[in-house]
């Protein structure tokens, strides 16, 4: 007989010092389903599924697996074998070694006494596996020489080969483009034909709408509502999340734009070819397009990042060569990073530290740090974006996701910028938090900032922008105004019409 | 990151005080637990003679340590002090052997001491050699070079320079040594440099976050460069400290005790990859190291089981901090 749910967690609890991390939490997965999980960051979400994978202990409370009590103890390698997989956002894989080895990973085959390592039977496992699911590799290929996502599917697919029954997926496509998402979500819906269920953790709404069946919010370590997919909307979704109703994801007003401040022409950059655009006082320009579009080779090229083979920038009506990110900020362009940790803070130093960085010649004088200049600084930027830390003298790597964000555009705004360029400003930030950010971006283009946001996310590129550049193939294909914006026509134009 | 959070108006009270000083507080209460062990087991250790001659020794020890705090707070590392030493005692005797007089030595001193420091960090900053390669490689040179220049010990005879070396201010056996003073002016311009000035600053974000300073607009090479400059200049005063202490330039001066000083960083509080330490953790470590050998050799205990002590105490230090960083709760 079998059972309704393939897995279910009863009255789960888990107490970290100082926080309820999970509180009393339910869930029920049904076979073949994909169950979304979403909320945002520190709601439980990866609690709970650490919790299904055995990577933590409940306090009390169970994990049933298809009828069967899972016992605490469990270890995550043995909640393998009983068919529960998990799929990290930060993948584990072998880049000097082939996918067939990635795929047995734990298990290698060997043969005879000596335990010597059966390539053969691998390469033939493996070749059938990847038949199975359509992928076109020789088994021999080197990890290294796979994009991001097709890492990924190998990854899902060494879950797979050992006759998953749930599959969670922790965010598995915040580092993939809108194509390679799309190949994900072929590939989850395919596994979900083979009876797979999956447990998909997220916060991108849009996701889970075309994938999951089912949807369960939490908020702040519970449950608070299983919706079915086609009886709730997105409105619903973000009121159940945040808590409190978000009547307006992205708050764009009509701002007044003023003249052309920046303009670049004909600018090439690794593979980025003759890139022109303009951008005017007080106006969001968004340079949208797929990873590998180019729009990234132009941004880093602008900022002197990324030497350029030709190309004119001319800021103000006078023409200026940047070399390296400090001519940059000479001339009054800020930049804030993607990748918040590894490019944008210092994880291990203060909250003060890490705002007064861009300003430490007007903080000292002869070369001495005032240390009431920096303290006053940081206070009132504290204050003007509204960071939530205990202290300017906290360690920046304790602060929530969004509020390190906020240090990182706050400590470009100490430097009176002209021009901000942007990458992926709201990258790996709550749903609550990322509209905080829009509303800076609004605020300062009220005070006549220009800000160049580079994104792969076209809703929110849509959303906040007044005009977009849209790259594809290294080039500029088109420029519009916010009133031409529609999601089919742009997205076409990104993947350069050969879908 | 202390528990006890410090809020945006509150004043520090002394127990904040106790809590940010964490690591140095260890060390603190270690060198003081240190001293009571050695004084009770003997009576020399608390003499005058034998603090002053500690302070002579701890002097050399913690200029290099100095440099290699900078060097390595900035995310550096360096191997070839003790040989950067070695090749300028060297180089210094045979000027003055030639006739130079001993100003002029001193000037030579500092002038070896940017050159060779300015090799590594040309290597490190613009070939992106890394560091621990690159003054490994220089390790070897310098020593080599030292070798080929003088196989011989040079005398130095030079009374002011021998009187630099081991000359005490005052009379008696708590008479202070010049080295000291000299090591801590030093400890206390690297103490400032490091805490208040901008490039200070820059040092500890460099070595934070080489990228996300770089694209703060800070010139991440510059600070790198300078440091490693920094690292050799102190290698080189130490060093030649030395010889004038001896009274003599050896090709071999120092050699196999490289890691020593670099013991006694990590043992203060300075990791390995950088952006954290502070000037005050480098001189208890040294003060800590020099106890310990002090004590043994007090006690005619044979003089290499300092090393095997030494190593258990670096050992224990930073296991203590492995224990607090939560590291071990992870898998």
């Amino acid at each position: 007989m079998s059972n309704e749910y393939i897995l279910q967690m009863k009255q789960v609890v888990k107490q970290f010092p100082g926080v309820l991390a999970l509180d009393k939490v339910d869930l029920d997965v049904k076979p073949a389903e994909v169950m979304a999980i979403i909320g945002e960051n520190g709601a439980g979400k990866s609690t709970l599924m650490k919790i299904i994978s055995g990577a933590f202990t409940a306090d009390t409370g169970q994990v049933v697996l298809d009828g069967q009590v899972i016992p605490s103890s469990m270890k995550p390698k043995d909640r393998l074998d009983i068919g529960i997989a998990i799929i990290y956002q930060e993948l584990n894989y072998l880049d000097e070694m082939t996918i067939s080895e990635n795929l047995f990973m734990g298990r290698t085959l060997t043969k005879g006494p000596l335990k010597v390592v059966n390539y053969k039977r691998m390469f033939e496992e493996s070749k059938k596996l990847l038949k199975e699911f359509n992928m076109d590799y020789s088994p021999r290929t080197l990890m290294k020489s796979l994009s991001v996502a097709e890492k990924q599917m190998i990854e899902i697919l060494r879950a797979v080969s050992k006759d998953v029954k749930v599959l969670i997926m922790d965010e598995p496509t915040s580092s993939l483009n809108e194509v390679e998402t799309r190949r994900l979500f072929e590939f989850i819906v395919d596994l979900r034909a083979k009876g797979v269920s999956i447990l998909y953790i997220s916060h991108k709404l849009e996701e889970v709408f075309e994938l999951a069946d089912r949807v369960q919010v939490m908020r702040d370590g519970k449950n608070v509502g299983v919706r079915t997919i086609s009886e709730t909307d997105t409105n619903e979704l973000v009121t159940l999340m945040v808590g409190r109703e978000i009547t307006d994801m992205y708050p764009k007003e009509d701002n007044e734009i003023g003249q052309t401040v920046l303009s670049v022409k004909n600018l090439s950059c690794h593979f980025a070819k003759n890139i022109s655009f303009d951008v005017r006082k007080g106006e969001v320009l968004g340079l949208f397009g797929l990873v590998g579009s180019g729009r990234v080779e132009a941004m880093e090229g602008l900022l002197g990042i990324k030497g350029i083979d030709s190309g004119e920038i001319t800021l103000e009506g006078e023409v200026i060569k940047i070399r390296n990110p400090i001519e940059a900020k000479g001339y009054g362009i800020g930049y804030i990073p993607s990748d918040r940790k590894k490019e944008g803070l210092v994880l291990i130093n203060t909250v003060r530290n890490n705002l007064t960085v861009t300003v430490l010649n007007e903080v000292s004088r002869g070369g001495v740090l005032s240390s009431a200049k920096e303290n006053k600084y940081s206070d009132t930027w504290i204050g003007k974006l509204g960071i939530k830390t205990p202290s300017r003298n906290t360690e920046i790597d304790s602060l929530s996701g969004g509020n390190q964000q906020k240090v990182v555009i706050a400590k470009w705004l100490l430097t009176n910028p002209k021009v901000l360029i942007m990458n992926d400003p709201t990258r790996g930030i709550d749903v609550g938090a990322k509209v905080e950010i829009y509303k800076v971006m609004e605020e300062l283009c009220k005070e006549g900032i220009s800000i160049i946001m580079v994104s792969s996310e076209l809703p929110e590129t849509m959303g906040i922008t007044d005009r977009m550049v849209v790259f594809a193939d290294g080039r500029v294909v088109a420029e519009m105004d916010r009133s031409d914006y529609n999601q089919k026509d742009i997205l076409k134009l990104a993947v350069g019409g050969n879908d | 990151m202390s528990k006890d959070v410090l809020r945006m108006n509150e004043k520090r009270t002394f127990k904040n005080v106790i809590l940010d000083m964490g690591t140095t507080l260890s060390l603190l209460i270690a060198l003081i637990l240190l001293g009571i062990v050695w004084s009770s087991m003997t009576e020399f250790f608390l003499t005058g003679q034998n603090i002053m001659n500690l302070l002579m020794f701890a002097s050399v020890m913690a200029i290099r340590a100095s440099g290699l705090t900078v060097a390595m707070i900035s995310g550096g590392l360096d191997l070839s002090q003790n040989a950067t030493g070695a090749l300028t005692a060297i180089v210094c005797a045979l000027a003055l052997e030639a006739g130079a007089p001993w100003v002029v030595i001193l000037f030579m001193v500092i002038g070896l001491g940017l050159v060779l420091g300015g090799v590594n960090a040309s290597l490190v900053t613009f070939a992106k050699i890394p560091a621990f390669i690159t003054t490994l490689a220089t390790m070897l040179i310098f020593r080599g070079v030292a070798w080929l220049l003088s196989p011989k010990t040079i005398m130095i005879m030079n009374k002011n320079l021998t009187n630099i070396g081991r000359g005490r201010i005052g009379e008696g056996e708590w008479a202070f040594p010049y080295i000291a003073i000299i090591a801590i002016v030093i400890l206390g311009l690297t103490y400032f440099i490091l805490n208040f000035t901008a490039f200070g600053r820059k040092v500890y974000m460099v070595g934070g976050n080489k990228e996300a300073s770089y694209l703060s607009g800070i010139s991440s090479n510059k600070v790198t460069f300078i440091a490693f400059v920094f690292s050799g200049l102190m290698g080189a005063i130490a060093g030649s400290l030395l010889s004038f202490q001896v009274g003599a330039a050896l090709p071999q001066a120092s050699q196999g005790t490289e890691m020593i000083p670099i013991a006694a960083v990590i043992l203060g509080g300075v990791g390995l990859s950088g952006g954290k330490g502070k000037v005050s953790g480098t001189i208890l470590a040294v003060l800590i190291m020099l106890v310990i050998r002090n004590g043994l050799q007090l006690q005619s205990i044979p003089s290499k089981v300092e090393w095997v002590v030494t190593g258990c105490v670096l050992l224990v230090a930073v296991f203590i901090d492995v224990i607090r960083s939560g590291e071990l709760r992870k898998k």
